[in-house]
C-alpha cells in the first residue's frame, strides 16, 4: 500500500457469516442490506470513516466466496508464473459469470486493502473455509480475522482458533449483534496490530471515535437536562367561565397536561436517538418493555423511580414543600389535613404514588370569574422516573448494534426484566441531593432555574452515561 | 383408472404449490401426517393385498382426496376455473375465426361489376398464405422429429427462449442491486420452477395453446367458404386472372390442374377445376375491358376456389385439431409421474408415521392403541411395497465422510427412503478426484434403478461451487436418474445426521428449483418429528 493512500479494510468471507452485520455495528450504519438468505450482497460497497471532512480509513464490504475451492486452485497454479496472481486471476475470470461474485470481492485486495475475514464461529470449520484462509494467506496482505458467533453455540471456537492461528496475524471475538461501544473501540484497536503502518491512522480515528462518543453523552445530557426542566416547570392555566363546571375542566386541564409531558419526553428521546444514528431501530421496542409502558401508567410508577421507601424518605426531606402545595381548594380538606402534619404527613402522601402528580389551584380572578391552572409538578418521584425512562432509552439506544434487526427478539427477556428497577434507586444520597436541589429549582413558581443545579445534575448525568456506555451487560427493559 | 385431463394437472400443481408456500414452520410434519392419512384411507382401500399400485393410480387418488377435502371449503380449484375458461376460450375462438373468416371473405368479394375479382389474389390470400403456415409447421415438426425433444431443440422455442433469457439476465443485472437475497433467490426458484414444469410435461403445455389456434383456423376457413358460397349463390360474381407477365392460359391450366389433384378424382369435369377455355376466356386485359369475356367462363372458377379453400385450408386443420386432441390424450395417459415432487408425494405417502414421544400411561386409551397398531403394520407393508424402490448411489462430502460410519450412512437412508445403498462415495476431496468422479459416472452409466443422494449439510450456505458440482454431476450421469440432495443439520457430538432448520430447507430448496430440473430435489434426510 502506497503511504499516501487511504488505508482500506475489507470485510471478507464465506456467505451469510454476518460480514454486513460487523460493518453494519463498525460504521454505525443501519441502512446496510443484511438478511439470513446468503447472497444478499453482490456488489462490494465502501463506508468511509470522515474526520472533519477528510476520509480517514475506508470499510469495504464484500459479496462472499463463490467457489473458494476452484479459486484456490487456480490461484496455486499461477503461483509459478506471477507475483501478483490475484491480479492474474482477475484478469483471466473477470468475463466469467461463474466467477463473478469471487472477482468482485477479490477487487479490494488487488488494491491493497486490509482484510477483515468474518466467520460464524458457532458451526464447524469446513473445507471451504481453509481454501479461503488459504487464498487470504496467498494474498500476502496484513489481515484479521473476526468471530462473529451467530447463536451461542461454542462447541466449534477452538477449532476456529486453531485455524486462525495458521493464517492470520490476529484474531477477536467480535459479535456484530452485541458488541457495544467499547467493542467497537477495542476491534479498532486491534486492527493496530496487524500493519504497524497503519497505527497512527488507527489512532486519529480511535480518539476521534472517543471523543466523538464523549460528545454524544455530553449533548445527551443536556437533552435530558432540558427535557427535565422543561417537564417540571410546565403549567396551564385556563379561564374559568362564570358557571363552567369546574371538575370537568380539570380533567381535561390534567389530560392535556399529560399530553404535553408525553411530547416532551418522546421529543427529547427522538433526539437521542437521532444522536446514535438509528433509523430503524427504537419503532419496534418490545411492547413488555418498560418503556412503552405509559409515562404516567401504574406499572411505571412502580418499577421505576425511587422504591417506595426511598420515596417515604424524599417526601420526609421536602415534605413541607409538597404539603404548601396542597392547596385545600383542590383536593379538599382531607388533604388540607397534610398541610397540618407537615414533614410526616407528606412522606404519607408520596407513598400514595402518583395520585398527587401536579398541583391544580383555583385561583380567584379580579372581575369575578376564575382561573384554573395545572402543574407545576409537586411530586419528586416523577424526577426520578424521567430520569430512569431516559437513562433506559439510552442504554437500549447506545447499546443497540446497528447489525442487529431482529428487533422485537429477547421479548422473553424483556418480559422478565420488566420487573426489575431502573437506575434511580441504586443512587447514592449524594446523587438524590443534586436531583432533590434540581427539582426544587425548576418547580419554583418563578419559572426561572438555578444554572448551579442545572450544570451539577448535566455533570453527574454525564457520569451516568459513561457508566452505562462502559458496562459489559446493559439490561435491556 | 380415471382419465387425466389438463385440469387434473392444474390442480395437482396447485397443490403441490400450496403445500410449498404454506405451513412454513412445521411444514415437513404436517405433510408427512396429511399424506401418510390420505394414503392409508382412501388409496390402501383400493389396493389388492400385495399389489403393488403405479404412481399415476396413487397420485390420482391422492389429488381425489385432496379435492373432496377442498370441495368443503366452496373454494374454485384453478384446474375447474381453467376447464371452465378453456371451453369458452374454444367456442370463442371458433367464433373469433368464423367473424374474421366470413368478414375478410365478405370484403374481398365486394363487386362492383366493373372489373372481375382477381382469382390470383384469392388464392394467394386465402390458400396459399395458409399452406405457406401449414409448412412452416410441418418443418418445425419434422425437426423436432429428428431432435426428438419438444422443449429444447425446437428452433422456434429455441430462439425465443435465448431472446427471453437474455432479456431476464440483462433485466436480472439491472434489479439485482435492487432486490434483496430473499427476492432475488425467490426469483431464480420460480424460473426454475417453470423451466422445470415444461421439461416435466414437455408438449402437454403447448398443446391446449396449439388446439386453441387450429380452432380458430377452421373457423376462419368455414367462415371464408360460408361467405363465398353465399356471395356465389346471392349475387353475379365474376372471376377472372391477369398478370403484367405474359402468362400463357396453358401454364395457367397446368397449374390450377395440378392445385385441383387432392380433389380432380373426386368430382368430375368442369366443377373440380376450370378448363382451358374457360382460363382463356375470364383473362382480363385492361386496356380491352371486360365486355369481351365470356360470363360461362367468369362464372367457372367458384367451384375451384372454394375446393382450394376446403382442401389446403379446412382440412389440414381439422386433421391436425384430431391429431393435436389425440395426442394430448396419449400423453395425459402417458404421464409416469417419476419427477421429484412426485417421489417426495409418494414418500410420504409410504413412510410409516413414526413417533417415540412419551406420554402418560393412562392417557392412551384403547383407540389410540390400535390407530398405532395399525400404523405400525401397515407401515411394514409399506416399506415391503418400497422395496422395489431405487437403490441409492451416496455422496458424501469430504467434510463430514470421516464423521459418519457406513452403517450410520445405511440405517438413515433406509429408515428415510427404505431403499439400498448402492455404494457410497467421497466427493469434494479435491477438483480433480471430483472431476475423476464425474468422468467414472459418465463413462460406467449407474446401474439401472438407482439415484443419486448426495448428503449435503444444510446449514452451508448453497454457493456457486456447490451448485455447480450438481450441475455438473447431472451432465454425467444423463436424465434419467433423480439426483436428490439429503439435507442435514449442524453436526452433534454422536452423529452427523440432525433435522434441518427451516430456513435453511427453503433457501436450499428455492436454489435446487432454480436449476430447473424436475428430477433434483431436495429432502431433509432425518425427520424432524421423530
Amino acid at each position: 500500500m502506497l503511504p499516501d493512500t487511504i488505508p482500506e479494510f475489507a470485510i471478507v468471507g464465506h456467505p451469510n457469516e454476518g460480514k454486513s452485520s460487523v460493518l453494519s455495528t463498525l460504521a454505525e450504519d443501519d441502512s446496510v442490506r443484511i438478511s439470513a438468505t446468503p447472497g444478499e450482497t453482490v456488489m462490494c460497497q465502501e463506508f468511509p470513516v470522515v474526520i472533519d471532512g477528510r476520509e480517514i480509513i475506508r470499510f469495504i464490504d464484500t459479496p462472499g466466496f463463490q467457489n473458494p475451492r476452484k479459486v484456490l486452485h487456480q490461484l496455486q497454479s499461477l503461483r509459478d508464473s506471477t507475483d501478483n496472481i490475484i491480479g492474474a486471476f482477475r484478469e483471466k475470470n473477470i468475463s466469467n459469470p461463474e466467477f463473478r461474485g469471487d472477482c468482485e470481492l477479490l477487487l479490494p485486495i488487488t488494491q491493497g486493502a486490509g482484510i477483515i475475514y468474518v466467520v460464524d464461529g458457532s458451526r464447524p470449520v469446513r473445507s471451504v473455509d481453509k481454501a479461503e484462509m488459504e487464498i487470504l494467506r496467498l494474498t500476502g496482505l496484513p489481515r484479521m480475522a473476526i468471530l462473529n458467533s451467530k447463536d451461542a453455540t461454542t462447541d466449534f471456537l477452538e477449532q476456529w482458533k486453531e485455524e486462525f492461528r495458521k493464517c492470520f496475524n490476529v484474531f477477536r471475538v467480535f459479535n456484530a449483534h452485541t458488541a457495544n461501544y467499547t467493542q467497537r473501540i477495542e476491534l479498532l484497536e486491534s486492527l493496530k496490530n496487524i500493519d504497524p503502518d497503519w497505527q497512527a491512522t488507527l489512532d486519529t480515528v480511535i480518539t476521534a471515535f472517543k471523543k466523538d462518543w464523549a460528545q454524544r453523552n455530553l449533548t445527551s445530557a443536556g437533552i435530558i437536562t432540558n427535557m427535565l426542566q422543561e417537564c417540571l416547570s410546565y403549567k396551564i392555566a385556563r379561564n374559568m367561565p362564570d358557571g363552567g363546571h369546574a371538575e370537568r375542566m380539570k380533567a381535561d386541564m390534567l389530560a392535556a397536561y399529560e399530553k404535553k409531558i408525553r411530547k416532551i419526553e418522546s421529543r427529547a428521546h427522538h433526539k437521542i436517538r437521532s444522536l446514535f444514528k438509528h433509523n430503524i431501530f427504537n419503532y419496534d421496542l418490545p411492547s413488555r418493555s418498560i418503556l412503552h409502558e405509559d409515562l404516567f401508567s401504574e406499572s411505571t410508577w412502580k418499577f421505576l423511580g425511587l422504591s417506595r421507601t426511598q420515596q417515604i424518605a424524599a417526601a420526609g426531606l421536602g415534605g413541607a414543600g409538597i404539603a404548601v402545595g396542597l392547596d385545600a381548594v383542590t383536593f379538599g380538606t382531607s388533604f388540607g389535613l397534610f398541610a397540618a402534619l407537615g414533614g410526616l404527613a407528606g412522606a404519607a402522601w408520596a407513598a400514595l404514588g402518583s395520585k398527587g402528580l401536579a398541583q391544580t389551584k383555583i385561583l380567584g380572578m379580579p372581575l369575578g370569574g376564575h382561573e384554573i391552572q395545572v402543574g407545576p409538578v409537586i411530586n419528586i418521584q416523577f424526577l426520578y422516573i424521567l430520569l430512569d425512562r431516559s437513562l433506559i432509552y439510552y442504554s437500549h439506544i447506545s447499546n443497540w448494534a446497528h447489525g442487529r434487526r431482529d428487533y422485537d427478539a429477547d421479548r422473553v427477556n424483556q418480559e422478565r426484566d420488566s420487573a426489575g428497577s431502573g437506575f434511580a434507586a441504586q443512587w447514592d444520597s449524594g446523587a438524590r441531593s443534586i436531583c432533590s436541589v434540581f427539582f426544587r429549582e425548576a418547580t419554583k413558581s418563578n419559572g426561572g432555574t438555578d444554572p448551579v443545579a442545572e450544570q451539577q445534575l448535566r455533570d453527574f448525568l454525564i457520569g451516568q452515561l459513561q457508566k452505562i456506555s462502559h458496562s459489559e451487560y446493559v439490561k435491556m427493559m | 383408472m380415471k382419465k387425466w385431463r389438463i385440469r387434473d394437472i392444474i390442480d395437482l400443481e396447485y397443490f403441490f404449490y400450496r403445500d410449498a408456500v404454506s405451513q412454513p414452520a412445521e411444514d415437513q410434519q404436517y405433510l408427512n401426517e396429511r399424506d401418510r392419512k390420505i394414503f392409508l384411507n382412501s388409496v390402501r382401500p383400493g389396493m389388492q393385498e400385495g399389489e403393488r399400485q403405479d404412481r399415476p393410480f396413487m397420485i390420482r387418488a391422492w389429488l381425489d382426496r385432496r379435492r373432496e377435502e377442498e370441495s368443503t371449503q366452496e373454494a374454485v380449484l384453478p384446474g375447474e376455473s381453467f376447464q371452465g375458461l378453456y371451453s369458452s376460450f374454444r367456442i370463442l375462438f371458433v367464433i373469433a375465426g368464423l367473424v374474421l373468416g366470413g368478414g375478410s371473405g365478405l370484403s374481398f368479394l365486394a363487386y362492383t361489376g366493373d372489373r372481375p375479382l382477381n382469382v390470383f389474389v384469392y388464392l394467394s390470400v386465402f390458400v396459399f398464405f395458409q399452406v405457406l403456415l401449414l409448412l412452416l409447421l410441418l418443418v418445425l415438426f419434422l425437426y423436432r422429429m429428428k431432435k426428438r425433444s419438444f422443449w429444447s431443440s425446437s428452433p422456434l422455442y429455441r430462439v425465443i427462449g435465448r431472446a427471453m433469457l437474455k432479456m431476464l439476465l440483462s433485466a436480472k443485472d439491472r434489479v439485482s442491486e435492487k432486490l434483496g437475497a430473499e427476492q432475488r433467490s425467490r426469483a431464480e426458484s420460480i424460473l426454475g420452477i417453470i423451466v422445470n414444469k415444461g421439461h416435466t410435461y414437455g408438449v402437454l403445455c403447448f398443446l391446449p395453446v396449439f388446439i386453441l389456434t387450429q380452432l380458430f383456423a377452421i373457423g376462419f376457413n368455414l367462415g371464408l367458404l360460408a361467405t363465398t358460397l353465399f356471395k356465389v349463390v346471392t349475387a353475379d360474381i365474376a372471376f377472372g386472372w391477369q398478370s403484367t407477365l405474359q402468362l400463357n392460359p396453358a401454364a395457367v391450366y397446368s397449374l390450377v390442374q395440378k392445385l385441383a389433384l387432392p380433389w380432380s378424382w373426386l368430382v368430375a369435369g368442369d366443377l373440380a377445376y376450370p378448363s382451358l377455355a374457360q382460363i382463356e376466356g375470364s383473362r382480363i386485359i385492361l386496356k380491352e375491358g371486360i365486355y369481351h369475356l365470356s360470363t360461362p367462363a367468369l362464372a367457372s372458377w367458384w367451384p375451384f376456389l372454394c375446393f382450394s379453400v376446403l382442401f389446403y385450408g379446412l382440412l389440414p386443420r381439422l386433421f391436425l385439431f384430431a391429431g393435436a386432441a389425440a395426442s394430448q390424450r396419449r400423453h395425459l395417459a402417458g404421464l409416469d409421474f417419476r419427477q421429484g415432487v412426485y417421489e417426495q408425494l409418494l414418500l410420504r405417502m409410504t413412510t410409516p408415521l413414526v413417533s417415540t414421544r412419551g406420554r402418560k400411561v393412562e392417557d392412551a386409551g384403547p383407540s389410540v392403541k390400535e390407530t398405532e397398531l395399525n400404523y405400525g403394520t401397515i407401515g411394514q407393508k409399506a416399506a415391503v411395497d418400497r422395496s422395489g424402490s431405487r437403490n441409492l448411489l451416496v455422496m458424501v462430502p469430504d467434510d463430514i465422510f470421516a464423521a459418519c460410519s457406513q452403517e450410520q450412512i445405511g440405517s438413515a437412508v433406509q429408515l428415510r427412503f427404505g431403499s439400498a445403498i448402492a455404494g457410497i462415495v467421497r466427493i469434494n476431496e479435491d477438483s480433480d478426484t471430483d472431476a475423476g468422479i464425474l468422468a467414472n459416472l459418465k463413462d460406467s452409466s449407474p446401474p439401472a434403478e438407482t439415484d443419486i443422494l448426495l448428503i449435503q449439510e444444510a446449514w452451508q450456505p448453497p454457493i456457486l461451487e456447490y451448485i455447480n458440482f450438481i450441475k455438473d454431476l447431472r451432465k454425467a450421469i444423463g436424465p434419467g436418474p433423480c439426483i436428490r440432495i439429503g439435507l442435514i443439520g449442524k453436526p452433534l457430538p454422536d452423529t452427523i445426521f440432525s433435522p434441518v432448520k427451516d430456513i435453511n430447507r427453503k433457501i436450499w430448496t428455492q436454489k435446487i428449483n432454480a436449476i430447473g430440473d424436475p428430477c433434483i430435489y431436495t429432502v431433509g434426510l432425518v425427520n424432524n418429528a421423530s
